[in-house]
């Protein structure tokens, strides 16, 4: 078994037997939607998501189906659970592999920040190393032309002279490198392409990672995310690199559509006027409000329940250690919605990370 | 040296013209509509960047296979061309948008044939006088055509759209039929056709056959000792292109990797540099490889597997010898390795029982279905959905997103059975041709040269394996490549980048 298996063992073992195969591709994907980012904040799955973005349904079935045939996991009415062989297994499995340290799969996975900026970093670094060496043409190490785009008018506007980039560049990545242990350190620089060798595939580099490329690149991607973290905290010692991610603004999850629904609810208007206003469905508007409570604090989660009800549905949730909204309802008995109820599993979230 | 010479230096840097060039060039700049007819390797694409310098108004250029086009944009921009950029789907909406804004009226333009029958970017290139209107690659035209892609049956609306103009159409493999077919499809109107052999002779054809796959895999392990690289090993599948990837590396030949549609674009690109740049020896790959690779000192292509055309096998060995030097290409082949090809062409066409399937089970009772929910619901492909679309749609029985099933009655679906199968015998006589071409007693070279309406051929030495030439004859040349053997820590790994010696050494 690789790091695949383990990846999605972990994952759905920690949906609790309360989410279908389905959920769980959602969240390996990152699926941009409420119910997604509910589970992200309920099943604590904020390092996990969005790191398996290049995972097809196809592949994902056949491996869900493979379990389910050796008996790793049960599919009990769409719910997936582990079974005792599957708890065994992942629990071997553990003893190998890890996310690496630092690794933030909501921050950087997920809003495809690391992508974006590896993509710069890795054509920049290609160009520089040209250009210091007066070579002016090369097939770029990507074909995205939006970064081929970027990293021109980066070249073309900054008041450095080559030399003068090199040397930054040279510096600020000497610097990051050398707070990394070795074995790290060689796996960032051997991912980079220059005239004196071409980068290699994570299939290349997979030696030192019990020989699975799939870690291998969860690896790499772990330092990317440690150096993202670098440059945001000091951006003065990180001075060029900050540079390429200052355009970038908003990390946070919130989709452009939730946005527009927010401004029109800190104008003041009801869940009703803002369907009519926007012509969006009611349960997109719920969908936009869950959202919204999950990443602002500030939001209004009052105004649409009260303080006893919050405290009963979390009651019953944590009483009976569960997350299914059609149990919760049943257990309450009176007219509480399901969107009430998803509004105040919100504040679970927040009460058990403070724990 | 006359002004086009002139021209050629001083724009593209090349001393002279290569056989044919000149000629196509002037045809063009003429206003002529004109049939390339030049080898693999021969320089087309020079035929049509090079009028596109000199000629008022936008080139367009129909490419067909993706993957081919992006790497021939970043080519040439990367050479210096700034003034070509491509439209395909690969592109959000917002790139899109952003190539439409940027064309101007010297700009070449390459995108696919998805994007030019789209009606949008028809009515954005209207403001562009068109000048120049090039299909390469064009025997995919003949093929497609035949399949019903709208698209490529919708090129000669387009090019009308566009204000008809002159249009070149360029293709190493054209048989005198397919000949007809590209004309046709393009309405061409009275072309000049330039027709050059499509004999490459400095690549030698060797095909050996095996008793039995674990045979052929001896033969290739041992065919190593001969075989000079740079090379590419062609197998039939991905799992092929790894395994062969992992035996290689058991037999000590390191610099080696694979390559196919599978992996990530990254990994693609980083594993195609490689090999470009000499870092590797050997690559393992499925036909995604090759097309717009532009490597000119590969000595060697092998197939583990039997193409399933001379078309395709002329196309993919001619990745070899592009700088003129004496090359090889080896086909190790079993009996049983047709059943490969054969089941790839069945799986092309649907058959007689999926399209009663499909249309007849009676599923909907409502005598419409929605087309998505069809396709979804047995799971068809893309490629046969748009083949059968489009005869449903000459047939109207499309409305709109439906499918009106109770339009469709036995008659029609024994017409497009009677259509499909057609189709489909006469990929498997293709097939067969080539088939009985390496399996049998005469010179390949002429075979192949006679399958596309030339003479056979005078070549005295180095010919193939029917005129004697073995695969102990091959020079084992060294290999070439100068990677690093050396394993640098990352601080002088880093060092090395980004601060050359001064002697250049690298
Ligand atoms: N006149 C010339 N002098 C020197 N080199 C040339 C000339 N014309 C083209 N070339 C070079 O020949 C190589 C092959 O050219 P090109 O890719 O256009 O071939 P092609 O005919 O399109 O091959 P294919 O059939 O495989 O697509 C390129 O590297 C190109 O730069
Ligand atoms: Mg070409
Ligand atoms: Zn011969």
């Amino acid at each position: 078994m690789s790091f695949i298996d383990w990846f999605l063992l972990t994952i759905l073992s920690k949906l609790e037997g309360q989410r279908s195969a389905g959920g769980a591709f959602h969240i390996l994907k990152g699926k941009r939607s409420a119910q997604t980012i509910q589970d992200v904040h309920l099943f604590h799955l904020k390092t996990y998501v969005g790191s398996m973005k290049d995972l097809s349904r196809e592949n994902f079935d056949k491996k869900i189906n493979e379990y389910i045939k050796v008996g790793l996991i049960i599919n009990n009415n769409d719910h997936i659970s582990l079974s005792v062989k599957g708890t065994e297994a992942l629990s071997n499995l553990n003893k190998r592999f890890y996310l690496p340290e630092g690794y933030d799969g909501s921050k950087y996975e997920w809003t495809g920040l690391r992508e974006v900026f590896w993509n710069r970093l890795s054509l920049i670094v290609q160009s520089v190393t040209h250009l210091i060496r007066e070579e002016h043409s090369f097939i770029p190490v990507t074909y995205q032309l939006e970064t081929q785009r970027w990293v021109r008018n980066f070249l073309k506007n900054t008041p450095l002279s080559v030399k003068e980039l090199r040397d930054s560049l040279y510096n600020e990545l000497y610097q990051f490198l050398n707070t990394l242990p070795s074995s790290r350190a060689n796996l960032f620089t051997n991912r980079l392409s220059t005239p004196i060798a071409t980068g290699r595939t994570f299939d290349q580099l997979c030696v030192a990672f019990y020989e699975d490329p799939l870690y291998t690149k969860v690896y790499f991607n772990s330092i990317i995310h440690q150096l993202l973290y670098q440059v945001s905290e000091r951006k003065k010692e990180y001075g060029l690199l900050s540079k390429l991610i200052h355009d970038i603004v908003s990390t946070k999850m919130i989709s452009e559509s939730a946005k527009e629904t927010e401004k029109l609810l800190n104008k003041g208007l009801e869940l009703e006027e803002i369907m009519q206003v926007r012509g969006l469905k009611r349960s997109t508007i719920e969908d936009h409000f869950i959202e919204l409570a999950i990443n602002n604090h500030e939001f209004p989660i009052l105004h649409f329940i009260c303080k006893k009800d919050i405290e009963d549905v979390l009651t019953i949730a944590s009483r009976f250690n569960t997350k299914r909204l059609r149990f919760i309802k049943d257990k309450l008995n009176n007219d509480i919605s399901y969107f009430q109820i998803r509004l105040a599993l919100t504040k679970a979230q927040e009460e058990t990370s403070i724990g | 040296m006359d002004k086009l010479d002139v021209i050629l230096e001083e724009k593209f840097g090349f001393k002279s013209f290569r056989p044919g060039q000149k000629d196509i060039i002037q045809s063009v700049l003429n206003g002529l509509d004109v049939l390339a007819i030049l080898p693999t390797g021969a320089g087309k694409t020079l035929c049509y960047q090079y009028p596109s310098k000199m000629i008022s108004g936008l080139t367009i250029v129909v490419s067909p296979l993706l993957s081919l086009m992006e790497d021939q944009v970043h080519q040439l921009r990367a050479a210096g061309d700034k003034t070509v950029y491509q439209l395909n789907s690969m592109l959000t909406f917002s790139e899109r948008k952003y190539v439409l804004s940027q064309l101007k009226d010297d700009s070449m333009l390459f995108i696919s044939p998805e994007m030019l029958g789209s009606e949008y970017i028809q009515k954005q290139l209207k403001s562009h006088p068109v000048g120049l209107f090039v299909v390469d690659e064009a025997h995919c035209i003949s093929q497609w055509g035949h399949e019903f892609r709208t698209d490529y049956l919708r090129l000669k609306e387009v090019r009308k759209a566009l204000g008809s103009p002159p249009c070149l159409a360029l293709t190493a493999t054209a048989t005198p039929e397919v000949e007809d077919d590209i004309k046709k499809e393009l309405h061409m109107r009275s072309p000049v056709v330039h027709r050059f052999s499509v004999n490459r002779e400095n690549i030698r054809l060797i095909v050996e056959e095996a008793n039995g796959v674990k045979e052929k895999e001896q033969l290739f392990i041992k065919s190593l000792e001969y075989i000079e690289t740079p090379a590419i090993i062609y197998t039939a599948t991905r799992n092929g292109a790894i395994e062969i990837a992992e035996k290689l590396k058991e037999k000590g030949i390191t610099n080696t990797a694979y390559y196919h549609g599978g992996m990530s674009k990254e990994d693609r690109l980083l594993v195609q540099y490689q090999f470009l740049k000499d870092e590797l020896d050997i690559i393992c790959a499925t036909n995604a490889f090759g097309m717009g690779v532009n490597k000119s000192n590969i000595r060697t292509v092998v197939h583990l597997h039997l193409p399933s055309s001379a078309e395709q096998y002329i196309q993919e060995i001619g990745r070899a010898g592009r700088d003129g030097k004496q090359s090889s290409s080896v086909l190790f082949f079993t009996k049983e390795d047709r059943r490969v090809p054969l089941n790839f062409i069945a799986q092309e066409f649907p058959t007689e029982n999926e399209l009663k399937v499909w249309f007849q089970s009676g599923l909907h009772t409502n005598g419409r279905i929605e087309a998505e929910e069809l396709k979804q619901i047995y799971r068809i492909d893309e490629t046969r959905w748009k083949m059968l679309s489009y005869y449903l749609q000459k047939a109207d029985m499309i409305d709109g997103d439906y499918i009106l099933l109770e339009k469709i009655n036995d008659d029609m679906l024994n017409r497009l059975n009677h259509h499909f199968f057609g189709r489909k015998k006469k990929k498997e006589t293709r097939f067969a041709l080539f088939e009985e071409l390496v399996l049998g007693e005469n010179c390949i070279r002429s075979a192949i040269l006679m399958y596309f309406g030339e003479e056979p051929s005078s070549l005295r030495e180095n010919c193939c394996s029917k005129c004697g030439v073995k695969l102990t004859d091959l020079k084992k040349g060294g290999l070439t490549s100068d990677i690093d053997k050396e394993v640098f820590s990352w601080d002088i790994q880093l060092k090395r980048m980004f601060f050359p010696t001064t002697d250049g050494g690298s």
